[in-house]
């Protein structure tokens, strides 16, 4: 097994949506790039890609194009809409749970659990998988105050029960700053506080949070966070794609958080040389890095 | 003047531990409430109540590797509740978990666990909202219907020296 093994997430932006043939067609065309995209993540060696808004149809399809192999829940409804895709040479996954919260007129699945393993050697890790709801209602902005804290419990919870490699990632309609994320979740961007706080995540995008190239000369590369909302004034980029790690993966006992590793995957077909995301997609993968770093396992 | 910190410290960890007493029976009888109302749908034939259980803990190799460095292994179970559904009346029925209920330290939230689900309930109200998704749950709804079945099947056994079989 390699040593390193490298995560992604991703909303692909293939869910369904209501309209018309040309719609149909556009989503189709759609389909053809992200495959390419995963191709071209599987090629990098990324063993297992979280994909978010997506059907099963369509996370079979990249499945059987990629060479990937897929686990979800096979009642996935479309909201959720989240998938994984890994490659069994590198890691096994298979879905555990959908993880939601009871809200006061409705329960949301806005998380799905996935058990990991790469060998019998190492400790497995939990993957929580979350798509929380979007910035266009004013009033999921208390949802995913709930969701955030909702999270935070069964994170608790799974550590208290030994599993105490647990990964959360996914696309939080948030920013690494964001209350949902920090007083909720227990994000943070203090790597000694997660190392000895047992509940408090590690979250390694707060160092994404603005241009990742330094200026030089105009024209500006454009790419100040994983996502692009193109409508907004105050910035057309946010980083609401993000992967927290507990504090287990601070301690190298086991897994060890490689942050080296942590890319945003701007690279064709998805980007272009200035920056500029295809036209068709909002959201560019985001790529992290664990270590095997077991007592008497060899990295 | 401000208090001394020891006091005052003191005071809120009463307070809190007061304030979680309040809570837990709050819950306690949220689940009781919840369970007499399945005993009234299914005619009286299901009982369904809240009791301490125990679940295996993962037991995730690098907590045997560093317990066996320290000398000492983690228990491998861990004691918690379940929500437990049975044939009322009948000593001999079975005992079927419906749900892992995980309290946190200060009770609330509450998480919810059963087959594919796992749903985290911040107050009263959404533990009656959590516990209503548990039951509207077809594989909740077969377990009630295994139960029901059961009894039904005693009732056609003969009565003399079933001993086992559901009292009226």
């Amino acid at each position: 097994m390699d040593a390193l093994l490298r995560i992604g997430w991703w909303n692909t932006g293939l869910a369904p949506k209501k309209g018309s043939a040309k719609r149909r067609l556009r989503r189709e065309a759609r389909l053809d790039v992200a495959s390419e995209v995963v191709h071209h993540l599987k090629q990098h060696g990324i063993g297992l890609v979280a994909v978010g808004e997506i059907t099963q149809g369509a996370l079979e399809a990249l499945g059987s194009e990629t060479g990937y192999e897929i686990a979800t829940d096979s009642s996935m409804d479309t909201e959720a809409g989240i998938g994984l895709l890994f490659d069994p040479a590198r890691v096994a996954a298979s879905f555990g749970r959908n993880a939601g919260a009871a809200l006061r007129d409705r329960d949301v699945t806005r998380a799905l659990e996935f058990e990991l393993a790469a060998s019998k050697e190492l400790p497995g890790i939990t993957m929580i998988v979350a798509h929380w709801p979007s910035r266009m209602m004013a009033e999921a902005a208390k949802t995913r105050l709930s969701l955030g804290s909702g999270l935070q419990t069964i994170v608790t919870n799974r550590i208290d029960f030994n599993d105490e490699f647990v990964i959360v990632c996914g696309d939080f309609n948030d920013e690494p700053f964001d209350t949902s994320l920090t007083a909720c979740l227990y994000g943070t961007r203090d790597r000694r506080l997660a190392e000895r706080q047992r509940r408090a995540l590690y979250n390694p995008f707060w160092r994404l949070l603005g241009e990742r190239k330094t200026f030089e000369a105009p024209p500006p590369h454009n790419g100040a966070g994983t996502c692009i909302w193109r409508s907004e004034t105050e910035t057309h980029w946010h980083t609401f794609d993000q992967f927290l790690f507990s504090s287990a993966f601070l301690r190298g006992h086991g897994w060890l958080f490689v942050e080296g590793a942590t890319e945003v995957w701007d690279r064709p077909p998805l980007s272009t040389n200035e920056g500029q995301i295809h036209p068709e997609f909002d959201h560019y993968p985001v790529v992290v890095g664990i270590r095997a770093s077991a007592i008497g396992v060899q990295s | 003047m401000s208090e001394d910190p020891v006091k005052a410290a003191f005071r809120k960890g009463v307070e809190a531990s007061r304030r979680a007493d309040t809570l837990r029976a709050e819950a306690e009888r949220t689940i009781r409430e919840f369970g007499d109302k399945i005993s009234e749908a299914s005619g009286n034939t299901i009982t369904v109540s809240l009791d301490e259980t125990w679940i295996e803990k993962s037991n995730r190799l690098v907590s045997q590797a560093v317990a066996g460095l320290t000398g000492s292994l983690a228990p491998d179970k861990k004691k918690t509740h379940a929500i437990f559904a049975e044939i009322q009346g009948w000593r001999a029925s079975p005992r079927i978990n419906l749900c892992i209920v995980t309290f946190a330290r200060d009770v609330f939230p509450i998480e919810l666990q059963w087959e594919t689900e796992a749903l985290v309930c911040s107050d009263r109200n959404e533990l009656e909202m959590g516990l209503v998704a548990l039951i509207e749950d077809p594989r909740t709804g077969r377990k009630f219907r295994e139960l029901m079945a059961k009894r039904e099947a005693s009732k056609e056994l003969p009565s003399a020296g079933n001993e086992g079989s559901p009292q009226p």
